[in-house]
């Protein structure tokens, strides 16, 4: 009884390691997304100094996680949209932002992935800039459109998600 | 050891199923809520009843990690409007002991809600109207409302 028991039990954990190697070595589609969007939330940080080659090298990793004709739409009330085309664009802003001086932390929180078909996928998540001059955090939703181009998955159009519908 | 199991089990039911803390981060719910203060949202608190006027309710984004504190102020159904800092409910004017009015504040025409919609608004109404976060929200979005 005690050898069954035993037996059991270390097939259970050869089972449960096998499962878990499985996941890491051949990891589902899903469990891509959240790893890029892991690596997107570590490369989005905002922090000033350093030397105009470093600062650009900083904002080409950002830029690696879009693809090259991305769209990013940031609606932010009346009078407050920004636009960005492209990655050169998208490349401007980002060293822009890091030329004003400013230090801001991002966060991305609670990811929401519907998959399409092999090849696009869907994420709604919620973004948490920190910017340590303000006292309160600037939160908003992010609709991302991804798609997988040579492997990866990148980001070809991001729009804000309005909290609250407005009252004008 | 057992007494210790089950306390740990019954903590994380209570605290995953009926009630969420959180902290206030940010001075939009001044001055009924500090930043900084730790407090708890019953997540089963609308299971029976709709939520009502004047509650004090976490709003979620696409998770809970992160949610908005907001005042209930108007309920589906009714409309309302803001002229110079005072709130006007189907043509009364809302009373408001928690707060100040902010004569710089105003919406300019009649907001009707439609069924599962509420409009929220922070008690902090010395801030300028476009730097606080407020509007129409849906019942969906309501985790629950402060303890």
């Amino acid at each position: 009884m005690k050898n069954a028991i035993a037996l059991i039990l270390f097939l259970a954990l050869i089972g449960g390691l096998g499962f878990l190697g499985w996941k890491i070595f051949f990891p589902d589609e899903k469990a891509k997304i959240v790893e890029m969007l892991t690596a997107l939330d570590a490369a989005a940080d905002i922090t000033p100094g350093g030397k105009p080659l470093s600062k650009l090298g900083a904002a080409g990793e950002l830029t690696d996680f879009f693809t090259k004709d991305t769209k990013i739409t940031v609606n932010r009330g009346p009078g407050r949209k920004l636009a960005i085309q492209g990655k050169d664009q998208l490349l401007q802003a980002a060293v822009g932002a890091q030329n004003m001086g400013a230090v801001i932390s991002v966060t991305l929180k609670d990811p929401v992935i519907e998959l399409g078909d092999s090849d696009n996928a869907r994420v709604q998540l919620t973004a948490v800039a920190n910017e340590r001059a303000a006292g309160t955090p600037f939160v908003q939703m992010l609709d991302l459109t991804l798609v997988k181009s040579g492997g990866d998955w990148k980001i070809s159009k991001a729009t804000t998600v309005e909290t609250f519908k407005r009252l004008e | 050891m057992l007494r210790m199991a089950a306390i740990g089990i019954i903590t994380t039911v209570v605290f995953s199923v009926f009630v969420r803390p959180i902290r206030v981060k940010g001075i939009s719910m001044e001055p009924t809520f500090k930043d900084g203060a730790v407090l708890a949202v019953n997540r089963w608190s609308y299971r029976k009843a709709p939520p009502q006027r004047g509650d004090v309710v976490a709003i979620r984004f696409t998770g809970e990690s992160i949610m908005l504190l907001k005042r209930i102020i108007a309920l589906p159904g009714e409309t309302v409007r803001i002229e110079k800092g005072i709130i006007m409910i189907d043509g009364s004017e809302l009373e408001e002991p928690y707060t100040e009015a902010n004569p710089d504040w105003n919406v300019a025409n009649d907001i009707k809600l439609e069924i599962g919609e509420y409009l929220v608004i922070g008690d902090n109404r010395s801030m300028r109207q476009d730097e606080h976060e407020f509007g129409i929200v849906l019942r969906s979005r309501i985790v629950g409302k402060l303890l």
